[in-house]
């Protein structure tokens, strides 16, 4: 009975990763330039996976966090990052970077 | 990374998976030490820090007739975007868990990035090495991470190498999953399941996090888990701090 359960655990994940998990992904752009997020408000088509690629500009490194998205991840000075989206029913999501939380800011709109 | 180049790995994921479920389901499921601990978030974060202490009370059954205290310092960071380090100095005792008993090393990979597929995956290997007992331990844990809206399901399934001057070498599995609800950064309620040897224990547990500064932060995870068989602890009790900096 217990190994059972620990079965249908198992079998569960290994069912929740599709081999073909990765379907085109629409593509957004953000820079982090002198500690602003550029665009600042960012339009995302609603309940759709995205990949986000941030661009860090600055020599300084920045997280980019939100509760909101369920996200963090510090880019460092110069570097690239990808973090990936959604999918997100319509709604405002905030973030910030929070290396520089009263300049670093911006939203997400899902519409 | 292709589409093609993506399926691949999510086959070897697979396949590998499927491979540590046929060996855990042919062994025990087991571990000698306390199994309710901490559930492993796949996710490494780069530049990232922390000091973390960890308690773990328990009373009753097989592992704690007589009750067991087992605390764990540690410090840890992140040397890339994937790999984090961090090492722990452990007091267990049956009364008093404050003299030093072994020590523990700890890495921590983050095999896919966030949201890329349905399922997050992470992977950790430990070695624990108790002077006390003279135990010595070789772990590997999988971590898989699933998001459900403001739901998130995250398990860890160990395979255990233990070597032990009373009982020998063997192989030891655990699984331990935790079911949580993002409410809000500060109080997020969770459930806990836990399986070890002679162990199967399940309970409430809350988590949160607090800034502290622009880069500062404490995270805290507190829980209670009733054992479900006569050979499991009565009850344990768990308590992690853990203060993040850059």
């Amino acid at each position: 009975m217990r190994k059972t359960a620990i079965w249908w655990v198992y079998l569960m994940a290994i069912i929740l990763l599709p081999a073909a998990a990765l379907a085109d992904k629409p593509v957004f752009n953000l820079e982090i330039r002198e500690h602003l997020f550029s665009p600042s408000e960012l339009r995302i088509p609603a309940n759709t996976k995205i990949k986000l690629l941030v661009h860090n500009l600055d020599r300084t490194p920045e997280e980019f966090e939100s509760y909101e998205l369920n996200r963090e991840k510090v880019i460092l000075g110069g570097h690239k990052a990808v973090i990936f989206i959604g999918p997100l029913p319509p709604g405002d999501y905030p973030f910030f970077g929070e290396f520089n939380p009263k300049s670093a800011q911006g939203k997400i709109i899902s519409e | 990374m292709t589409h093609v180049e993506s399926s691949r790995i999510c086959k070897l994921i697979t396949c590998s998976l499927s491979a540590g479920l046929l060996l855990s389901a042919s062994l025990p499921v087991l571990a000698d030490g306390l199994a309710v601990d901490k559930i492993y978030p796949p996710y490494v974060n780069a530049l990232e820090k922390e000091l973390e202490y960890r308690v773990s009370r328990a009373q009753g059954g097989l592992q704690a007739p007589n009750g067991v205290i087992i605390q764990r310092l540690g410090f840890g960071a992140a040397i890339s975007d994937t790999l984090a380090l961090e090492a722990y100095v452990i007091g267990r005792g049956d009364d008093d868990a404050s003299s030093f008993s072994g020590y523990e090393l700890e890495a921590r990979w983050q095999l896919t990035e966030q949201g890329e597929y349905p399922v997050d995956w992470g992977v950790i290997v430990e070695y624990e090495n108790s002077r006390d007992s003279d135990v010595e331990e070789l772990a590997t844990k999988l971590i898989a991470l699933r998001e459900w809206g403001s739901y998130i399901f995250t398990g860890n399934a160990g395979l255990i190498y233990e070597d032990s001057e009373a009982t020998g070498a063997e192989f030891e599995t655990s699984f331990s999953v935790q079911a949580r609800y993002r409410y809000k950064a500060f109080l997020e309620p969770a459930l806990e399941f836990y399986a070890a040897e002679d162990y199967r224990g399940i309970g409430p547990a809350l988590v949160g996090m607090t800034r502290l500064s622009t880069t500062d932060s404490i995270r805290w995870e507190l829980g209670s888990v009733i054992g479900l068989n006569e050979s499991s602890a009565d009850y344990t009790l768990r308590l992690m701090l853990e203060y993040e900096f850059y």
